[in-house]
């Protein structure tokens, strides 16, 4: 053999030996994620399934105020509580919703809806794959898949209240399986609901129980209140009897009325006694785990955006009902010398509402923080205030309109009575449709501005036959009229920014629910239908 | 002079001569420069005896009075001359352009054009320099009949290249393959001076060999290699500057007017804050904003040259565009250099290396906000109340929520820069007669690091940061590919001419990265902008991907007497993107012609030179999806838990995954047929196609209710099948009357994108608008049509409003008042809602024209290239008349909007609560016709004659770019708003405009 063949056999056999040894390497092919873990192989222990219930609990706020915190204001902006407000800028994102316009293709909704449902995504897979996990601990295991549960049924109920029945997904499905998917009836969403809760509660730990690392994660308690409200809003009043009582036995064990109302929205008494169910927050600047409503509910004069400002009308039921108390914890005024709480405002320095940017000059006391308790960056989602979803007063309220409703109006009136007692008010002695209108007022002014009153004005049903918010809102409704006829109110009077016949376009055949976003019926080929009258 | 020296310095040592006999010599020249040429071989015919021609092209040697010399260099034609006892003999050799322009590069493999079964169209490097185009594929539109091109204006930025119509909608990007290196979907990074062929596989039956890659085609581009002999220098340049075109827009009185007039018909008070500029005519943020011109420069040198042992090739080219703002830009240094080196008869190596420098700064985004801002707005505020904080000075937006511009530009602050190499080191072994065997290592690695400075500022409470952030983003590619090709050539039987090839490839894509940023930097100036100063929230992230190829290829072509031809192929490609059981695929070809000009009784007749027919069928795929679509993957997800508050890290499912994933395949069929008439002048090419999708994938948006935590659920998924069929033709003309010579060539294309099937029938939605979609893609209809609702006019009275009613008399638009939008109750069924919603456009072409045209006389040429596209349709979602959220409006609005009977009848009244929808509903009144004809470059050049510059060829040239565009559109330029993808084109969100770009050239070769 001369060189030249060796050469040639030698360049033709090497390459030849390489590309044999690395073919045989079959996993040239196989490349795994770098950085991220498998659904597949997740769920192995007790720590993994914890941090999947921990990123379900993140779900209730989300981490900033546009996917679940403005459309919770704007549930309060389409009653007689509050205004939009801001009158400097373009108020589109709500008009359509605060105005009854009827016209179903607006932002927020859309956020809304799609965020609640990305919460039941987490909380389905947590559901599904838990009890296949292999934990020591069954208690834990059990306690784990109820809190899931009970952020399912949250999510379900707060989606229900705002759009009527809508389609229940239990599962991490594909695309295919949901095809032809259709709305459920409200009756089968809250026996969905309600199922999800009971459940809930037979797994989850008292408050008592919880040790101080474990505030925050999601009671016994705060699943019966939401299941007592789930049969309130279906008047399933024997129901929601049975779980209140047992609520109402624990008292001061559990839960009890915090001894000032002042106390109630500060935060140096987040997770106190009074609460069941608030969104956690923190103000560490590395992360985004804080509020921002209020910023966005805050003054313009004072960094906020002024977005849900409280209306006279709100304030003239307080004035009503000689309620000085909470008048002074929920509205704060332009040009106040005494903010109660924040000693910054004074004769020489007050706050300031400037009435050309605010359609009341008025701001919620509510969400607003102390200047000095603040985060540096104010404007930002780093602000500490927890946000309130459900507590004990709203349990006592609910227990007073559920006896109220049974008739038994003698044990009504000791926990209405309880309520008023906190906020310095006498004692009322009433009965049957007086002591029931008692109670509704009292909701009014104890959980004002707590995105609760849109929800109570439409299932409420008044003596002429119609929804409590039909006499409310349209043409002819109280607040209407109150506005374009009867109010002395200098600022909103002179602000028409944002018109005073708000709420004038209110039909009782459509406004009962919001409508749904209209892409979610597009994209369902229209198995999913539009709410009636919605164009 | 400077040229004898350098090649004094590359010319190789002369062969030994043996003297014997007589003694010859003379000089060899080019014929058609009358130029010496050094490094020919003269050999004594059938003996080792020869010698080359020095740097004169003089040659001398000792033979005996009978012998015959043979003249040989590669790319000429070698000539056999018998000496018969002459002592002088000149000769001049000729360039052998059939041999070299018949070439034509195909997947791992060069074939004679005259050979192809399948549709390739080849465009010369010489006929993409004439317009400057950052991306060579912009120089490349109107060039190839059924490439569609598209570009948007800003620096940097990649068109649209769409090859036969979309069968995808996952990308419509063609392959690019550099030298036999994939290099991924863009070529960017390339110089265009340094191309030497582009050659565009289009049919399935060429591209197969590409297996997964191929479903958008391939272009395979071949960079500039050394010729031996002539050595040449070339240098080139362009500068020039680009303009946009400024809208008309409405100053600050006629502002103020609109705005207050949509509250007034409103019945509302308006909400007007005072103005901080007082003048009539108001801030120009146009003005303010956009430079008249932006700077456009391409410098390149290079050189080539060799001989038959090394031939080598290099080049040096700099290009930099600016962005029409004050800030942005991109430039690209490029160097190539290749070099092939042949050892003997048997053995060949080689390499090119293509170091690369680019760097960048972002161009602003901002022509809507430009436009939408308030002109009453000055730029900055009073210097009384101005603070130290320099990016604070400026004023906010009196009446709307639009930031503004000034000042997002000066706080601008983002550089990015890459460094570089693609390679290719090969060797190619010849051991017997006909059989080849080329092993091929490609990489191409990037480093790119790139830093954003964000300073803090406080304008007002909803402008503002709070924070300064530094933050910087590293980021390597390392690619690789490993070629092993063996190819091998007979005829037997004298008319059987074989050529099969059979390869084995491996390829694999990584990347790593790396992302730090420090909130709170002490201070905005320049020399504190590093990570490290920053005094907060240190933040790290970081990861790696990496996926990977592996194939086996075959490839026979087949010819009888060279008329009738057969060729097929096969690839099985393996990917890592697909789990285990669908991670093989087979992606066969088969494809023939009939070359009926070779037939015997062809050849009395004399009206064709050529005719040629062909007919193809291949498969191709598509995996051009993340690497780990197939897999649910997890996320974190952190909350608050205890009295403490104290963050509790937590996860949660951050994709869904979708495991029963497979490829995307993709079946074509194409006839074609060539020919060449009248001398060779006129040579016509037409072909049919058609292309059609199965398993198609789609990263689809899904219904909320499935709750994905991707925006609007998206998830990868098979989703059905699409179909296009189209035709294309092209024509080429060139003649020559005495000194003038002159070519023009047209390219018409058509095609029809069509879903046939689609996954569970559901439509596919696309541009999402105020809270509803513009764009429905439904099985068995064209891709990319807009669906909405008719705008059937306006209302011009309240009886209008009140005639508008269904058969109970009921109002259909309740909220109508005059000068509203009458919307088509189209059912009839007397409600207004989904179901009257139709198809109302269409973004795809019926077809696409591309002309070209060159003449020359003496010294003087001339270039002039138009594209068209026709009979598509835009939306148009620049609703600059209607003042909504405050924003500013075209000049005019007053009176082009409705106020009063019979003051329009297109544009509805000002409104600013909007109750009819008139510019919330997806409607037919913002579809424009989208046609247009743009004049894409006219060239002048001159060429000053060698006689007056000894040696040296000048030549100049004046151009211009986007020059004109005939079109009914009325935005700002309907090229751009036409981009989008498969599923999404068409809508307009006023992109960055092609500009209009004024170039003087420089050419000098010696």
């Amino acid at each position: 053999m001369n060189t030249r063949m060796k050469n040639i056999l030698q360049s033709i056999v090497a390459p030849a030996l390489m590309i044999l040894s690395l073919s045989s390497c079959s996993d040239f092919l196989d490349k795994p994620v770098q950085g991220k873990e498998n659904l597949e192989t997740y769920f192995q222990n007790a720590e993994e399934c914890q941090k999947q219930i921990t990123g379900c609990y993140q779900t209730i706020f989300w981490d900033d105020w546009w996917q679940i915190g403005s459309f919770q204001l704007t549930s309060d902006m389409c009653t007689d509580d509050m205004w939009m407000g801001n009158t400097t800028q373009d108020n589109s994102s709500y008009y359509d919703l605060v105005f009854y316009t009827g016209n179903g293709q607006t932002g927020g909704t859309s956020n809304y809806w799609q965020y609640r449902y990305k919460g039941i995504l987490r909380c389905n897979v947590c559901i599904e794959r838990i009890p296949n996990t292999n934990m020591s601990d069954d208690n834990l295991k059990a306690r784990l898949i109820g809190e899931a549960k009970f952020i399912r049924a949250f999510h379900y109920f707060e989606l229900v209240k705002n759009f009527g029945g809508v389609p229940i997904v239990e599962a991490m499905k594909m695309p295919h399986e949901v095809e032809g998917i259709a709305r459920q009836t409200v009756d089968s969403c809250y026996s969905f609901i309600a199922k999800d809760l009971n459940d809930a509660i037979s797994v989850l730990p008292r408050r008592s129980e919880l040790p101080s690392d474990e505030i925050g994660r999601i009671t016994k308690g705060a699943a019966q209140g939401y299941l007592a409200k789930v049969y309130l809003y279906q008047e399933k009043y024997e129901k929601a009897e049975a779980v209140l009582d047992d609520m109402i036995l624990r008292e001061g064990v559990d839960y009890d009325l915090l001894p000032d109302f002042g106390e109630v929205w500060d935060m140096d008494y987040d997770n106190s006694i009074e609460s069941l169910f608030e969104v956690q927050y923190s103000d560490d600047p590395n992360y985004n785990m804080g509020g921002r409503l209020s910023v966005v509910c805050g003054s313009r004069d004072d960094s906020g955006w002024s977005w849900g400002l409280p209306t006279s009308n709100l304030e003239k039921a307080f004035v009503d009902a000689g309620d000085t108390e909470r008048l002074k914890w929920t509205i704060i005024k332009n040009g106040a010398t005494d903010v109660p709480g924040d000693p910054t405002w004074d004769e020489e320095n007050p706050y300031l509402i400037s009435p050309s940017k605010h359609k009341s000059a008025r701001v919620s006391r509510k969400l607003y923080e102390p200047v000095d308790k603040r985060p540096v960056p104010y404007d930002s989602n780093h602000n500490p205030l927890n946000y309130r979803l459900l507590r004990y007063a709203d349990i006592l309220l609910m227990h007073a309109e559920v006896k109220n409703a049974l008739h038994k109006d003698a044990e009504a009136i000791v926990s209405l009575n309880k309520v008023r007692q906190r906020a310095k008010l006498g004692r009322v002695d009433l009965t049957g449709n007086a002591l029931r209108d008692a109670i509704r007022l009292e909701r009014r002014l104890e959980l004002a501005l707590e995105g609760n009153r849109l929800y109570d004005l439409r299932r409420w049903n008044d003596d002429n036959g119609h929804k409590a918010i039909a006499n409310v809102m349209g043409e002819n409704g109280s607040f209407v009229i109150y506005n374009t006829q009867e109010s002395t109110d200098e600022y909103e009077l002179t602000n028409q920014k944002e018109a005073s016949n708000e709420g004038s376009m209110f039909r009782e055949d459509r406004d009962l629910v919001f409508p749904i976003p209209n892409t979610e019926v597009t994209m369902s080929n229209g198995s999913i239908k539009q709410n009636p009258n919605y164009q | 002079m400077m040229k004898k020296y350098i090649l004094a310095l590359l010319c190789l040592i002369p062969m030994l001569v043996q003297a014997q006999g007589i003694l010859v010599q003379g000089t060899v020249k080019l014929a058609s420069e009358d130029e010496p040429l050094i490094g020919v071989t003269v050999q004594v015919k059938g003996t080792s005896n020869g010698t080359i021609t020095d740097l004169d092209g003089n040659y001398q040697l000792q033979v005996e009075s009978k012998a015959t010399l043979v003249f040989s260099m590669v790319g000429f034609a070698t000539q056999e001359i018998q000496v018969n006892g002459r002592h002088h003999i000149d000769v001049n050799m000729k360039e052998d352009v059939t041999a070299l322009e018949e070439v034509v590069v195909v997947g791992y493999g060069v074939v004679k054009k005259s050979d192809l079964t399948s549709s390739i169209s080849t465009v010369k490097g010489d006929d993409l320099n004439s317009t400057v185009s950052g991306n060579p594929m912009g120089a490349l539109q109107g060039k190839a009949n059924g490439v569609q091109v598209t570009s948007s204006g800003g620096p940097g930025s990649t068109p649209r290249v769409v090859i036969r119509g979309l069968t995808t909608v996952n990308g419509s990007d063609p392959l690019y393959v550099v030298d036999g290196v994939p290099v991924g979907t863009n070529i960017n990074f390339l110089s265009q001076n340094d191309i030497q062929n582009i050659e565009i596989l289009k049919d399935a039956s060429a591209a197969a060999i590409y297996g997964t890659r191929g479903s958008n085609g391939v272009i395979l581009v071949t960079t500039k290699k050394g010729k031996s002999g002539k050595t040449a220098f070339t240098f080139s340049s362009s500068i020039g500057f680009q303009t946009l075109e400024k809208p008309n827009l409405a100053d600050a009185s006629e502002y103020e007017q609109v705005f207050k007039q949509r509250y007034i018909n409103d019945g509302n008070e308006p909400i007007w804050n005072v103005s901080g500029n007082q003048t009539t005519k108001g801030t120009d943020w146009w003005d303010e904003c956009i430079n008249d011109y932006a700077l456009m420069q391409n410098y390149s040198i290079g050189f080539q040259g060799g001989n038959d042992k090394q031939i080598y090739s290099g080049s040096l080219s700099y290009y930099r565009q600016n962005s029409q703002y004050q800030v942005g830009f991109w430039e690209k240094l490029t160097m190539r250099y290749n070099s092939e080196l042949t050892f003997n008869d048997i053995v060949k190596v080689g390499v090119d290396i293509n170091p690369r420098y680019e760097h960048w700064e972002n161009s602003p985004s901002m022509l809507g906000d430009i436009i939408r801002m308030d002109p009453t707005t000055n730029v900055y505020l009073p210097e009384a109340e101005w603070g130290d904080n320099p990016y604070s000075n400026f004023a906010r937006s009196n009446n709307n929520q639009v930031w503004n511009p000034v000042a997002s530009m000066s706080r601008m602050n983002n550089d990015t820069k890459q460094y570089a190499v693609l390679m290719n080191p090969y060797i190619d072994i010849k051991p017997i007669k006909g059989l080849s065997i080329r092993s091929q290592f490609g990489l191409n690695a990037r480093f790119q690091m790139g830093d954003v400075f964000t300073p803090e500022f406080f304008i007002d409470n909803l402008e503002q940061n709070a924070l300064s952030k530094i933050e910087r983003q590293t980021n390597h590619w390392i690619d690789w590919n490993w070629n092993n090709i063996a190819t091998y050539m007979t005829t037997l039987a004298e008319n059987h001419n074989i050529n099969v090839m059979a390869g084995f490839t491996m390829e694999e894509f990584n990347n790593y990265w790396l992302n730090g940023s420090r909130e709170d930097v002490p201070s905005y100036i320049k020399e504190l902008q590093q990570v490290s100063a920053g005094t907060m929230n240190e933040k790290a992230s970081g990861s790696e991907t990496s996926t990977s190829l592996m194939s086996y290829l075959f490839r026979a072509m087949y010819n009888y007497k060279q008329r009738y031809y057969l060729t097929a192929s096969v690839r099985v490609d393996g990917s890592s993107k697909f789990a285990s059981d669908n991670q093989y695929a087979t992606f066969p070809a088969v494809s023939g012609s009939w070359r009926v000009t070779s037939e015997e009784w062809m050849k009395d007749q004399h009206v064709f030179d050529n005719l040629k027919i062909r007919a193809g069928w291949g498969r191709v795929g598509n995996q051009n999806i993340s690497s780990s679509s197939f897999m649910s993957l997890i996320g974190t997800s952190s909350y608050v838990f205890g009295q403490a508050q104290d963050r509790v890290v937590g996860t949660s499912v951050s994709s869904v995954g979708n495991a029963s994933l497979q490829w995307e395949t993709v079946e074509d069929i194409n006839l074609g047929v060539d020919m060449a008439l009248l001398d060779n002048r006129l040579s016509i090419t037409a072909d049919v196609f058609r292309k059609e999708s199965k398993d198609m994938l789609l990263e689809k948006e899904n219904m909320s209710i499935l709750g994905y935590p991707a925006w609007n659920g998206k998830i990868w998924e098979n989703i059905g099948s699409l179909r296009a069929t189209g035709w294309e033709m092209s024509a080429y003309w060139q003649d020559k009357i005495n000194d003038f010579n002159y070519n023009i060539g047209f390219n018409l294309s058509s095609v029809k994108n069509k879903a046939v099937t689609l996954l569970g029938d559901s439509p596919i939605y696309a541009q999402e608008y105020n809270g509803d979609y513009i764009i429905r893609n439904e099985e068995g209809g064209e891709l990319s049509r807009f669906y909405g609702y008719i705008a059937d006019g306006l209302f011009q009275n309240q009886t209008e409003v009140n005639a508008h009613t269904n058969e109970h008399g009921t109002l259909l638009q309740p909220n109508a008042q005059p000068g509203d939008v009458r919307f088509k109750d189209l059912n009839n069924d007397g409600v207004l809602d989904e179901n009257d919603k139709t198809y109302i456009g269409k973004a795809f072409p019926d077809f696409t024209l591309g002309i070209n045209a060159k003449c020359s006389y003496k010294n003087w040429d001339f270039e002039a290239n138009f594209y068209g596209s026709f009979g598509n349709d835009i939306y148009n979602t620049v609703q600059y008349y209607s003042g909504v959220e405050g924003r500013n409006v075209y000049a005019g609005a007053l009176n082009k909007t409705w106020h009063g009977e019979g003051t329009s009848t297109k544009w509805p009244r000002l409104s600013v609560n909007e109750a009819n929808l008139n510019y919330k509903r997806v409607s037919s009144l913002f579809v424009e016709d989208g046609s247009y004809l743009k004049c894409k470059l006219l060239q002048v050049g001159y060429t000053i004659p060698k006689s007056v510059l000894d040696d040296v060829s000048i030549r100049i040239s004046l151009s211009a770019q986007n020059l004109f565009t005939l079109t009914k559109y009325s935005g700002a330029d309907p090229e751009t708003a036409s981009l989008g993808g498969a599923t999404s084109s068409g809508v307009d969100y006023y992109g960055y405009p092609n500009p209009r770009t004024y170039l003087f050239g420089v050419n000098v070769k010696f």
